[in-house]
């Protein structure tokens, strides 16, 4: 099976590659890395990833015009949208660092930083468990405990009933938000080694179907 | 919890991926990527690619060693060697590695590293130390001459924490190969100087080394070299051996659920009964 | 550069280095023979093996991969009577084997008492296979060694008998790729890189050269989960016992009968001589892709070893060497290939760091093996390996043998 035609959002900002390896590793080669707005809006899935500052992703969409084609994907054509690390905290609504930047607004919550404190400096990197909820539409269940892999010193506050998956960093930190077709995970499924691999797995199968 | 890494180091000289030993006799082993993609399988928490080839200032990173690499693995990868600007740094990245490694540079041109840590992040970039033991204290060695600095390692690392690496991977020239267990004097003297997350290296023989740094410091990881070229799924192994302490990742692709280990840390086999009971067991491989 | 001690060059395949004194890696290790405490080494050994043996009787204690050469007797003498272990041992069959080798493998089955067993892929597969990897790789032996090194482990695996007994880690022994305290195993790793040329079955898949999934079936690695589970390891005597391949298999001639052969391309008569294709063609190739063939090795070995000194053994390695394509008419029929097609292909493969063509397209090779070593004299002698007389058996002696009849 060559899976969903899927397109990795190529806006200048984060490592596509890898995420590319690994969808080809699943099985799934009809994938493109682009930054087209007509390749976006004609794919049946697509995959939203964004490292380092939340204002300069948001920036950087923009700036390559697209922002109303993904607003357009997801809010009109309802089709399934990934979102990894800030590219899921572009999702809610708006974030605090560095000032007040908004969001795509596509489910509620704020990004704050986490909290530092000596035994749990910032960022939070490296690998780390994470307990997926049974409220979450894609049955996750499978993954609970496994460890991911985790870069980032904010994160999405109050994810409210979209929070999907959890985990620990001297207090919960929200893991995952999901709703119908939009579903964002703080940690890198590409650098997760087979969790990753499950993750993607399930999440592509599972946004498929819905 | 986050997890304590294990870590490999692929140590490269000209192209080809080596052991090395005191930081002097070097045994090559094969292609970086190979070991790459193996110890990626076997369940490295991160990878360190470390290119010692040496160079005169003109010369850039290895790029293509890095990106015949990153395509192999599906964990983080650090990438150092020949890191001489923030371009090398931004090039690096985009071309797959997590993280740069700096080692010559924190020395001799230091303002690299606030550049680094200012364009990509602090997590971005780690500062290598390499150790050796001076008349009276622990000092930072330069493996291109390969003597001391004169500087003392303490100094160093809160050197470094101020320029803003985000991270030090602490490597002991004499443990280097030794398979003898880490320095821990060393790893004490680190600990205190520095609050930076810490990755040691520099003479795992056996899981019991692992072991006895992670119960007595609070280390963020270890990087283990030669000895992953010893034995099949190494690295799963030594992680089986330490799957009893809840702060150690253990999904790998194969994993040794049921193995004693011998003090050396090698495999001993399940009992007559259970491999019995196996013949009659049907295997199913996961498909992911 | 090249070894001041033995013959290796620096370009040698598996990788080496020299020390400031521009000795290679491989004689640093070979070293290490004359300081280890070879007892202890042999109670460690013994410490290891008798974890393995099994309580109930049931199940086989190790598995040893035996063939009509390469020290196999030895091997299974040091496991069966040293050790005690009651192993399975088991054989690829290679498709070229000589008259020679079969008797050997019969012989070894009756004086040793050990129960065998034999894996023969389908020629016609063997063929398609030994067709790509001459084109890809210029590798007439590729599915030999892939064959050698995985059907004991997927015994391993099936039979869940967890100890595979090897003999020389070839890395070690040749280059010093790991030091013998190292005691390193089997890995897949080394067998993908350097056992098979960086290709692995799954990659010989091809339109072009005709081979599927199921061509490839029977060489496939089993799963790293299948091995975890069973805990399949290799360990390698030569890294227990102080390895001297000449005097095991002078021992084994006079213990236990076996069997040596004359040779065309080396003067190492004990070692490949069950295989045709070992001989001549395959060392062709190697000098094609690597500027040396196995009587460097033998050279190289017995040298450290202490049975030729380098300048006896350069004249022998010079006028040895096979620089043009031996008579392969035994291959070419059985592969259904012609000389030019052959010629064809090797020079396909030529290494340009020792091979230039000519405006005729001549290929000339380039260093005629004229050694710098200043005023020492080169000379020509051989150690001395005994040749047996050869044994009787209704087996042709001038044709690949499928499967051969041995020994009454």
């Amino acid at each position: 099976m060559n899976g969903p035609s899927t397109t990795i959002i190529d806006y200048g900002i984060g490592n596509v590659t890898s995420l590319r390896n690994s969808l080809l590793r699943l099985g799934y080669h009809r994938v493109t890395i682009s930054g087209d707005p007509q390749t976006l809006l004609r794919s049946d899935f697509v995959i939203l990833p964004g490292v380092g500052a939340y204002q300069a992703c948001m920036t950087a969409i923009r700036s390559a015009d697209l922002a109303q084609p993904l607003n357009e994907y997801v809010l009109s054509l309802k089709r399934p949208i990934l979102g990894i690390c800030v590219g899921m905290q572009m999702m809610v609504e708006d974030s605090r660092e560095f000032g007040l930047h908004s969001g795509f607004g596509w489910l509620e919550g704020s990004v704050h930083q986490l909290k530092q404190t000596s035994n749990h400096p910032l960022p939070h990197v490296g690998w780390n468990d994470v307990l997926w909820m049974p409220s979450s539409a894609i049955d996750f269940s499978s993954l609970n405990g496994m460890n991911f892999y985790f870069d980032h010193s904010y994160a999405i506050a109050n994810p409210s009933q979209n929070q999907i998956a959890s985990t620990d960093y001297g207090g919960p930190v929200c893991a995952a938000v999901g709703r119908e077709n939009v579903l964002g995970v703080q940690f890198h499924p590409e650098k997760s080694q087979t969790a990753g691999l499950r993750f993607l797995r399930h999440a592509i199968e599972g946004l498929a179907s819905c | 919890m986050l997890k304590t890494r294990i870590c490999a180091s692929v140590v490269c000289l000209n192209g080809v991926a080596v052991q090395t030993r005191g930081f002097t006799f070097f045994q090559e082993v094969g292609r970086p990527s190979l070991s790459v993609s193996y110890f990626d399988r076997w369940g490295a928490d991160e990878i360190f690619l470390l290119d010692i080839t040496p160079s005169d200032h003109s010369q850039l990173p290895d790029f293509k060693l890095l990106r015949d690499c990153a395509c192999q693995t599906l964990s983080p990868l650090a990438f150092g060697g020949r890191i001489q600007h923030v371009d090398h740094a931004i090039q690096a990245i985009s071309l797959g590695a997590d993280k740069v490694v700096i080692n010559t540079a924190a020395v001799s041109n230091p303002d690299l590293i606030v550049k680094i840590a200012n364009k990509l992040g602090s997590q971005s970039v780690i500062a290598s130390v390499d150790v050796i033991a001076g008349e009276s204290r622990f000092e930072v060695y330069d493996w291109r001459d390969s003597k001391s600095t004169g500087l003392p390692v303490a100094e160093h690392l809160q050197r470094c924490e101020a320029l803003g690496a985000g991270e030090i991977l602490i490597r002991s020239v004499e443990k280097d190969g030794s398979l003898e267990g880490f320095d821990l004097e060393l790893v004490n003297e680190a600990t205190e100087a520095t609050s930076l997350p810490l990755v040691v290296s520099g003479g795992v023989g056996r899981p019991s080394n692992i072991a006895g740094l992670i119960d007595q410091f609070n280390v963020s990881g270890v990087c283990i070299g030669n000895r992953l070229n010893h034995v099949e799924h190494c690295l799963a192994v030594i992680k089986s051996a330490l799957a009893s302490r809840t702060n150690i990742r253990t999904e790998t692709l194969a994993v040794y659920r049921d193995h004693q280990l011998t003090d050396q840390g090698r495999l001993l086999p399940l009992d007559d009964d259970a491999l019995h009971e196996l013949v009659y067991e049907r295997f199913v491989k996961e498909v992911i | 550069m090249r070894c001041h001690r033995c013959l290796y060059p620096e370009t040698h395949p598996l990788g080496i280095s020299f020390n400031q004194d521009g000795i290679c890696s491989g004689c640093v290790i070979h070293d290490e023979k004359n300081e280890i405490d070879w007892a202890e080494k042999w109670n460690d050994l013994q410490t290891l093996v008798a974890h393995y043996r099994s309580a109930s009787g049931r199940n086989y204690d190790c598995i040893v991969p035996v063939s009509g050469a390469r020290d196999s007797f030895f091997i299974v003498h040091t496991v069966k009577n040293l050790l005690q272990l009651n192993p399975l041992c088991v054989t690829y069959n290679t498709h070229f084997n000589t008259t020679t080798g079969a008797r050997n493998l019969a012989r070894l089955r009756k004086v040793f008492d050990v129960d065998l067993i034999t894996l023969t892929v389908d020629p016609h597969i063997v063929k398609k296979i030994t067709r790509a990897t001459l084109r890809r790789l210029g590798s007439v032996q590729w599915h030999c060694i892939a064959g050698q090194t995985v059907f004991p482990v997927q015994v391993a695996a099936r039979f869940k008998i967890p100890l595979i007994i090897w003999g020389a880690h070839q890395g070690v022994d040749q280059v010093g790729m790991f030091s013998h305290y190292d005691e390193v195993e089997m890995t897949r790793r080394y067998r993908h890189e350097h056992d098979l040329m960086g290709l692995e079955p799954e990659d010989l898949l091809c339109d072009f050269d005709q081979l599927s999934e199921s061509d490839v079936e029977s060489l496939l690695y089993p799963e790293d989960e299948l091995l975890a589970q069973v805990g399949v390891r290799g360990i390698y005597l030569n890294n227990f016992l102080r390895w001297d391949s000449k005097s095991q298999h002078e021992e084994m001639i006079r213990l236990f009968g076996f069997e040596s052969a004359p040779r065309k391309s080396t003067f190492d008569l004990y070692r490949d001589i069950d295989s045709w294709v070992y001989n001549g063609l395959h060392d062709f190739f190697k000098v094609v892709k690597h500027g040396y063939s196995s009587v460097l090795d033998a050279a190289t070995r017995d040298i450290r070893l202490g049975h030729v000194t380098r300048s006896q053994a350069l004249g022998v390695v010079s006028e040895l060497t096979p620089f043009e394509c031996p008579d392969a008419e035994l291959f070419l029929n059985w592969i259904g290939m012609t000389p030019n097609g052959l010629q064809f292909i090797a020079d396909q493969h030529r290494n340009p760091e020792f091979w230039y063509q000519e405006v005729d397209g001549n290929w000339v090779f380039k260093d005629p093996l004229e050694f710098d070593l200043g005023s020492v004299e080169k000379s020509f002698a051989a150690p001395k390996y005994l040749l047996t007389r050869p044994g009787k058996s209704s087996d042709p002696a001038d044709r690949f043998i499928l499967f051969g009849r041995g020994v009454e």
